[in-house]
Parts: structure tokens; C-alpha cells; sequence
């Protein structure tokens, strides 16, 4: 008799903490649902005009030091530093970023892997854009051209689009 | 016939408490799909959009001495910036404001508490004076957001919706080897 009841209460028990579990993993979802959080919003409508516009508001020879001659050097860029100075692709060394990159994907003067590597460097590594979170892609056309050439783009297509 | 009472009393309250588990999740459920339809349809004034455009336009008319037009086309000029960062302290109006009769954006300092700061190469915090500030603005009872982000506190704690926008522009320190393109930051805090 005595056995009998005991086991009866061990169910209840088992009963009792397997509601008591669930009430609390509901408590939990529900807390969370409506706590009040740090809500921040970002809006980057203009980020895509404003990379680009940087580009073309920076000259070389706001990154580069004495560009023409032998002693040319682009310290904090690496990538832009081989571009600029490591090689002879460029007669004149002048005029703005967006221009230098355009002219160089046009011209197929370097591998545009390269170019591609320089904007990553400026806008990634550096830490200006945060590519995780903001993918952006810098597209160029020209009259001369047909089709529009991806100087960098975010996404990358392993086998074409 | 004991036992079969004692069986179906089982059976009763383990359906119940299914029955209860299951309406309950479909409450939260039902609260929280509810809730997202709130936050995206969280709204804000285009006007903001024009903000950056608005602040530069103000500086470029303010007539300060020294003179506090530090950016200009994506260009920041860090000495005009330290100018800047040393003197003014409330940039609400500046940003949101129309100044010495420029366009503006239509907007009223009084709906929002503004925070500017610049986050250098390495991740952190540009010196905006030279003497360590690394943010301008005030937040609620004159606080200054340069004190908040360095204890580490989001500034816009304890107000209704925070609004942050950031621009890449190229900080020109007047030396090839230490000119950089850097992230200027406008945080905007709804009153």
C-alpha cells in the first residue's frame, strides 16, 4: 500500500517539472519578445554614390608621395602602392582614383584582380566599410564600351552569374 | 475499474497540458510575428537621408573664426577638424538646422540629439582635437556624447529610436603618408 503511493507521487513530481520547464522556456520566449533593446538603424541608401564619390574626391597624390619620380611611395596602401609605383602602366600619375581604376580596367593595362585588391584594401581592410554587413559593388561604363565593366564587386560569381 | 479511472485522469491531464503547451506557443508565436510587422514598419523622415549635405553646408556658412568648414566633398580637413571638435559642443543645429539662411533640411534640433565621430583605419576612435575627444555632440541634460562613447555606452540609451548614418571621406592630414580614407559617423537620437 505504502509502495503504491510512493510511485504515484514520483508521477506527479516528473509532472510537475516537466510543466515547471516548459512554463519557464515560455517565460524566457516571452521576456525576450518584448524586452526592450538598443534598437539602432543604419541607412545606407547612399553609401553606393558615396564610395564612389570618394573615390573621385581623392587624387593619387593625396595617398602617394613624389609619384614621378624614383622615390614614388604609397605607405599606408600596399595594393596602390604596386599600381603606382611598383610599375610603369601609368604615363601620368595624376587625377583621381575613380579615374585611375576606370582607366586601368579599360585599358586592361593590369590584371583587374589587382584593382579589385586596391579598393578592397581602401574601403575593407582599412575598415571603412564594414563588408559583412554592407556589400557594394563599383560598376563602369563608358561610351566607348558596349558593356559595363565590375571594377569590385562584393559578391563573387565562381561561374558567371 | 479503479484503475482505469486513475488512467484516463492521467490521460486528461497530459492532453490538457499538451493542449495548454501548445496554445501557449502559439500566443508567443503570434506576439512575436506581430511585433516584427511593428519594427519594419519603422519609419523615418527622408529628410534625414540629406543630413550630411545639411551639415556641410551649414559649416561652409557659419562665419566662426577660425573657421569650422572641415568637410567639403568627401574631404575632411583634420586641423580645420580639431578647430572644430575644440570649440563646438552641441552640433544639433548644424546638422538638422538651416544656418545663416542656406536651404536646410526642415527639420528642429529639438527632435533629435546628434553625435558625430570618425572611426580611423584600425578600428578605433579618431582623436577629433587632439587632446583625446573622440566624439562632438550632446545628448540629454547637456551630457556629452564624447563621455558616453568612451565609457563604452551607446549614446541614444533611454530614447525612442536611434538613427545612425556613415559616410567614407578622405581625412586630409597634409602629409601623403598619413592621409587616409576613414568612416565619419552622424548618430541621431529621437527625443
Amino acid at each position: 500500500m505504502y509502495k503504491k503511493t510512493n510511485k504515484k507521487g514520483y508521477v506527479f513530481v516528473l509532472d510537475v517539472t516537466i510543466a515547471s520547464i516548459i512554463l519557464l522556456i515560455g517565460i524566457t520566449l516571452l521576456f525576450y519578445a518584448f524586452s526592450e533593446r538598443d534598437r539602432t538603424y543604419y541607412l545606407t541608401d547612399q553609401l553606393s554614390n558615396d564610395i564612389v564619390g570618394v573615390l573621385a574626391a581623392t587624387n593619387i597624390q593625396d595617398l602617394c608621395k613624389d609619384v614621378d619620380t624614383s622615390s614614388c611611395s604609397c605607405d599606408r596602401y600596399e595594393k596602390l602602392n604596386e599600381i603606382i609605383c611598383d610599375n610603369d602602366y601609368l604615363t601620368e600619375k595624376k587625377g583621381d582614383l575613380l579615374s585611375l581604376f576606370s582607366e586601368l580596367i579599360e585599358k586592361g593595362s593590369v590584371d583587374g584582380k589587382l584593382v579589385e585588391e586596391t579598393v578592397h584594401e581602401i574601403f575593407v581592410d582599412k575598415k571603412v566599410i564594414d563588408e559583412k554587413r554592407y556589400g557594394f559593388a563599383i560598376i563602369y561604363t563608358s561610351g566607348s564600351l558596349s558593356y559595363p565593366l565590375e571594377i569590385y564587386n562584393t559578391v563573387k560569381y565562381e561561374n558567371g552569374p | 475499474m479503479k484503475d482505469k479511472k486513475k488512467g484516463q485522469m492521467m490521460t486528461f491531464d497530459f492532453s490538457t497540458s499538451i493542449i495548454l503547451f501548445i496554445m501557449f506557443i502559439m500566443i508567443v508565436a503570434i506576439i512575436t510575428l506581430l511585433n516584427q510587422k511593428v519594427e519594419q514598419s519603422a519609419q523615418h523622415p527622408f529628410e534625414l537621408e540629406y543630413t550630411f549635405t545639411n551639415f556641410e553646408k551649414n559649416l561652409a556658412h557659419t562665419s566662426e573664426t577660425p573657421a569650422i568648414d572641415f568637410i567639403h566633398n568627401y574631404r575632411v580637413n583634420y586641423d580645420k577638424l580639431k578647430d572644430f571638435s575644440s570649440t563646438v559642443n552641441n552640433i544639433d543645429k548644424l546638422v538638422l538646422e538651416n544656418i545663416d539662411s542656406t536651404q536646410g533640411i526642415g527639420m528642429f534640433a529639438e527632435t533629435y540629439d546628434v553625435c558625430m565621430y570618425v572611426f580611423d583605419n584600425d578600428g578605433t576612435h579618431l582623436d577629433l582635437d587632439g587632446n583625446g575627444k573622440i566624439a562632438v555632440g550632446e545628448i540629454k541634460n547637456g551630457i556629452s556624447c564624447d563621455s558616453v562613447i568612451k565609457n563604452k555606452k551607446n549614446p541614444c540609451n533611454g530614447y525612442e529610436k536611434a538613427i545612425s548614418f556613415f559616410k567614407p571621406v578622405l581625412l586630409d592630414v597634409g602629409d601623403e603618408d598619413e592621409n587616409r580614407i576613414v568612416q565619419m559617423n552622424l548618430v541621431m537620437c529621437l527625443v
